[in-house]
């Protein structure tokens, strides 16, 4: 017998959206085989995080977008349960669309009032051929959308980094002025994980499968567990992502340094 | 002899700390002191710290919180007598806050020389929120920051009476004792309240943010205060509150409980007074010290009366009060009147202004109160009492502002609404726009009031009337 009885009590739901580039450049060089196979090797870890922090209701969405936007899986579906269908890659790429399809499901409701904030993440190897800013203005119109984690992930040197990095939101750590892309403008910014560039605030840069592999790993493990279980951050700081974001796995390796075995 | 039972509090380590091998970074304490003149004052005392890596020393951040709190409540016992409310409030808004934050802030590094890290000192290592709760004879009074919460639970049910208010796009943050200047965002938490000397008794429950957050929703919440606020023994609330950690948020969870069983037969009745006047509810005067910036930066919740000096309304109270004693209940009825139509018409501007620095939040807010128009529209719930409600839900009490005329439910005679409802003295009500624009609101938030008035059925007529809420019955808040 509970000592407060007919109070519900819920644990804390955490939804987890993909946004997936199915645009035709995606089928070259085994890029969309790549990410099918990244996120599928990617859910028995997320499940392991889910099941260790029961505090959060992992839930999993995916839109995939070409000519036009659509819910891959339209269902918040616990991650358990989770049978990833793979994505066919033929058109262009709606990612404006798809992110108006994400804003939708961010309003409240139905969004419930005691989520945790919502992990999105946006992987592209290209560049938007619809209104991505009309969208974009759309998805940070909802105050969930606000609270989110945004991660991006580029696949291949041809994704448009200026996008992505808007998706994300300015990169605080890089300390350069809003709109600019962190490191266009020649300055070095501080960088979380060994000086080697990359930050989670900034567009992740997958260079072959093994690097989508271990981003796409990252996002569904690492940042799940810190946005189950997010400790407080304390208001009018700017210093990083609205949840403290864990480091990037020191093993993987730069950009310019990536030798896998298929360079895109 | 005061009406307030002996204060109880808990602090139970969080599900997810526990299994993490994490230290529970809540504290909370009570303390009853006794005044010069031998009245007692109950202290209630909740912290939150962080928790996190940036926030590492925060579990004790949040114990030093609550010693720190606790002398400086004892020290400023010392020198001010307890039936000075207005003493006590300005000490609730700006003299605690001050000594708390510098006692805390010396305390902490204090800590630090005694237990010296590799890094260098920094406030934030002990970052916590505090919450503040004193009950003396005549009243009780609430400070501090952060996201704790604050519920009353009385004869008309469970209300929440202080919480904390950022921007929705906040996530998880919260304000916190280790914030530059942090002093300045405890007075949009300060309030001061008087007793009545007649009524049925009530209790205060004083909760860190995990409390809330594992509830399915603030209806469950207010429930959950309830039952709290019914346990007496002490076994009984710790179990209660580790089986809501274990199956709600996983955080530590800290409660402080109040309980005012009626006034006490020695009880501190300002002297003259006579023992059925029922003062004005005296409340946080505006963050007018602190500079512009700083509230934006931080965006803390302003009091109701923002925009007024707080010496007027202080001054304004006080001198209500004295007519009111002075000239017997049909004054004190109309100066009680008058201060409540005041005080709900800053406290409905407040929230439209609050709601007008962000336009972008509008609509979704609105959307969250679909319940609330279809429930004002259709009669169910009474536009004057949603008015008057304004304290507890001024979001509430603005949508029931800006009902279009045509929606109105069948109300009381225009005499007695002209005392209820404050509209009928403000001149934006005649405002030939199909809504009333509630005092304070910008073009956005009036035309995303009249898309969500517009969304509704014409109001019955004739004999299909709606059915009226029951007089007694009070809405209940809604967020």
């Amino acid at each position: 017998m509970p000592t407060f009885p007919n109070v519900r009590l819920a644990n804390r739901p955490l939804h987890f959206i993909y946004l997936c580039d199915c645009s035709g450049s995606m089928a070259a060089q085994g890029k969309m085989q790549a990410l099918n196979q990244a996120i599928r090797q990617s859910l028995p870890g997320m499940a392991r995080v889910a099941r260790e922090n029961p505090e959060a209701r992992v839930l999993v969405r995916a839109v995939r977008f070409a000519d036009r936007a659509h819910w891959h899986i339209a269902e918040p579906t616990p991650v358990e349960q989770l049978q990833w269908q793979d994505l066919q890659a033929g058109g262009v790429t709606a990612m404006g669309e798809a992110l108006e399809l994400v804003a939708a499901q961010l309003a409240s409701p139905p969004m419930e009032e005691r989520a945790l904030p919502p992990v999105l993440v946006l992987i592209s190897d290209g560049q938007p051929t619809d209104d991505f800013e009309a969208g974009l203005a759309l998805l940070l119109r909802q105050p969930w959308a606000q609270k989110a984690v945004r991660l991006a992930i580029a696949v291949g040197h041809d994704a448009d980094q200026e996008v992505l990095q808007q998706f994300i939101g300015p990169d605080p750590e890089a300390q350069l002025p809003a709109g600019e892309v962190p490191g266009a403008s020649g300055e070095m910014p501080r960088h979380r994980t060994g000086g080697s560039g990359r930050s989670p605030r900034r567009p992740l840069q997958a260079s072959n499968a093994t690097t989508l592999a271990q981003y796409i790993q990252w996002a569904s493990t690492a940042v799940v567990g810190a946005a189950s279980m997010p400790a407080s951050r304390v208001d009018g700081d700017v210093s990083g992502s609205n949840i403290p974001l864990p480091d990037l796995p020191p093993t993987m390796v730069d950009m310019v340094e990536d030798v896998g075995p298929v360079v895109w | 002899m005061s009406g307030w039972q002996p204060p109880r509090h808990c602090t139970v380590i969080g599900a997810a700390h526990r299994r993490k091998g994490v230290v529970c970074q809540d504290a909370s304490r009570v303390a009853t002191l006794r005044g010069r003149q031998g009245a007692s004052l109950q202290v209630l005392l909740v912290a939150d710290g962080h928790g996190g890596r940036r926030y590492s020393r925060s579990d004790v951040g949040s114990r030093l919180a609550c010693d720190q709190a606790l002398a400086a409540v004892a020290a400023a016992l010392e020198h001010t007598p307890l039936d000075d409310r207005s003493a006590w409030l300005a000490l609730l808004c700006q003299g605690l806050p001050i000594t708390i934050q510098e006692r805390w802030g010396d305390a902490v590094q204090a800590h630090w020389q005694q237990q010296p890290a590799e890094t260098p000192f920094d406030l934030s290592l002990y970052g916590t929120t505090l919450g503040v709760l004193l009950l003396a004879p005549d009243w009780w009074g609430c400070t501090g920051l952060g996201d704790w919460d604050l519920a009353q639970v009385g004869a008309a049910g469970p209300a929440l009476v202080s919480e904390e208010v950022l921007p929705a796009s906040a996530g998880e943050a919260t304000a916190s004792l280790c914030q530059p200047d942090a002093a300045r965002l405890w007075p949009s938490r300060a309030r001061l309240e008087p007793l009545p000397a007649a009524g049925p008794p009530f209790s205060l429950v004083l909760s860190t943010d995990g409390v809330r957050k594992s509830c399915a929703t603030d209806a469950d919440f207010l429930e959950l205060c309830s039952q709290i606020a019914a346990v007496q023994n002490a076994e009984e609330l710790g179990q209660g509150l580790a089986d809501i950690t274990t199956r709600g948020s996983g955080d530590d969870l800290s409660v402080a409980i109040g309980h005012w069983a009626g006034p006490g037969s020695g009880s501190q009745t300002a002297p003259g007074a006579p023992t059925a006047q029922v003062a004005p509810v005296a409340q946080a005067p505006p963050t007018a010290q602190a500079p512009r910036a700083a509230r934006t930066a931080v965006r803390p919740s302003a009091p109701p009366q923002a925009g007024v000096h707080p010496a007027l309304w202080i001054g304004l109270g006080l001198a209500l009060a004295a007519a009111a004693w002075m000239h017997g209940p049909p004054l004190a009825r109309q100066a009680t009147s008058a201060w409540t139509t005041a005080r709900n018409t800053a406290q409905i501007r407040h929230q439209a202004e609050q709601l007008c620095r962000s336009p972008a939040w509008i609509t979704p807010t609105l959307n969250q109160r679909r319940a609330q128009f279809e429930q004002l529209a259709s009669g169910r719930l009474e536009q004057s009492r949603s008015i008057a409600a304004a304290g507890r839900d001024p979001l509430g009490a603005l949508i029931a502002w800006s009902q279009p005329p045509h929606r109105n439910t069948p109300g009381p005679t225009p005499t007695d609404s002209e005392a209820t409802d404050p509209r009928a003295t403000d001149p934006r009500a005649t405002d030939p726009r199909p809504i009333v624009a509630p005092p304070g609101s910008c073009p956005a938030l009036q035309t995303a009031l009249e898309q969500q008035w517009a969304q509704l059925p014409p109001h019955p007529t004739g004999s299909s009337l709606p059915k009226q809420p029951k007089p007694d019955k009070v809405p209940e808040p809604q967020r």
